[in-house]
């Protein structure tokens, strides 16, 4: 219990996680309903993790960071640029697959 | 097995109820100073991260949701910049401020907190309000911002950044957003500084917190949890000392209300 004292936000993320976990599949059926990402927030925007810029891949409504071959989901037009939901690209070629 | 999860789910619920009965309604007052400490000018660009933090998140998503008025920092900037139909008389000066600036002045102000409920209501709620503009919403953690360098001019982050798992990280990533002339600015729990309060203090807050949350909550332990964390974060002095460790100067602190609540503030020059 004395643990829980200290309440930490990756704890947190790992429980929640199993709730909201980035699946392409679900980011893609979510941008046909919910609102656009406006693609003009790009400029303001950077890969979390290399801090380098992001790009809009529309097919799967997600932010890539060409750099890391990392891609982040848009959720109800909002990106969601936490490291840890971040996707893994197996290949530059599958980048709009989901795999 | 009582999860953390657990924990602010329960504390959310009646957070608004909570917060009043154990400040007596002071918390809505720091927040107001807070907002007024700040005084953006005209072309701010803010950013308002959120800490990335269940506590804050989920006070937020419930604020939202009651429509009431924001007890909790500087989303509440943003929030209330939108929101001009809150009812918070008190705090008119600050949001009115922040609504002039966001709606004539080209302010922007991006909020960014970890969880994804309390930005999809917080935008809905600002979009219902009629305000398309001045405000993004970008999920992520305030220890690792996807912004790039010098790209704001002010950094508030309010009762967010004790649930931080490496608050220093924090400080460096707000540093390294902020512009060369740049404000910091974070509102959070700290320490009471006369020994006689703060043993009343400490008595209120272990031995009436809990009970009150039991009785108002029906939770119990939650509340308790919620007490010792701000135990666990560096008193006033201590946390300058971190802010300055980031490169931060001009570091200052504003006792509200005998130090339960400090306003930290330093500059990027």
């Amino acid at each position: 219990m004395q643990r829980l004292f200290a309440l930490r936000a990756h704890q947190y993320r790992a429980m929640s996680k199993s709730q909201n976990q980035h699946n392409p599949e679900d980011a893609s059926d979510k941008s046909s309903s919910a609102v656009q990402f406006d693609e003009s927030m790009l400029q303001h925007l950077v890969c979390p993790l290399s801090k380098k810029n992001l790009r809009y891949d529309k097919q799967n409504n997600e932010l890539v960071c060409d750099a890391l071959g990392v891609a982040y989901p848009v959720i109800n037009g909002i990106p969601n640029l936490v490291p840890e939901d971040a996707r893994m690209l197996k290949s530059h070629s599958e980048k709009g697959d989901e795999s | 097995m009582y999860t953390v999860y657990e924990v602010f789910e329960n504390v959310a619920k009646k957070y608004d109820l909570m917060n009043d009965a154990m400040s007596i309604g002071v918390h809505r007052l720091w927040k107001d100073h807070f907002m007024q400490r700040l005084s953006p000018t005209p072309g701010t660009k803010l950013l308002d991260a959120a800490g990335g933090t269940a506590h804050k998140q989920s006070l937020h998503n419930s604020e939202r949701e009651t429509g009431t008025p924001v007890s909790t920092s500087s989303t509440d900037a943003t929030d209330e910049s939108p929101s001009s139909s809150s009812d918070d008389e008190s705090s008119s000066t600050g949001k009115n401020e922040w609504r002039k600036a966001l709606d004539e002045q080209g302010s922007h102000v991006t909020v960014c907190d970890i969880n994804q409920p309390m930005l999809d209501v917080g935008k809905q709620k600002a979009l219902r309000k009629g305000y398309k503009t001045g405000i993004s919403w970008v999920q992520g953690n305030a220890e690792s911002l996807p912004f790039p360098d010098a790209s704001f001019d002010a950094y508030t982050i309010a009762f967010g950044i004790r649930n931080c798992t490496n608050v220093q990280k924090v400080l460096d990533e707000a540093y390294r957003v902020l512009r060369r002339g740049g404000r910091f600015m974070c509102l959070e729990f700290s320490q009471v500084t006369n020994p006689v309060l703060r043993s009343l203090y400490d008595s209120y807050s272990f031995q009436v917190i809990p009970v009150m949350g039991q009785v108002i909550a029906n939770d119990w332990k939650s509340y308790q949890y919620l007490v010792e964390s701000i135990r666990q974060f560096p008193n006033q002095e201590g946390f300058a000392a971190m802010i300055r460790n980031s490169g931060f100067r001009m570091v200052t602190y504003e006792n509200l209300t005998f130090g339960v609540a400090a306003i930290h503030s330093g500059f990027k020059l």
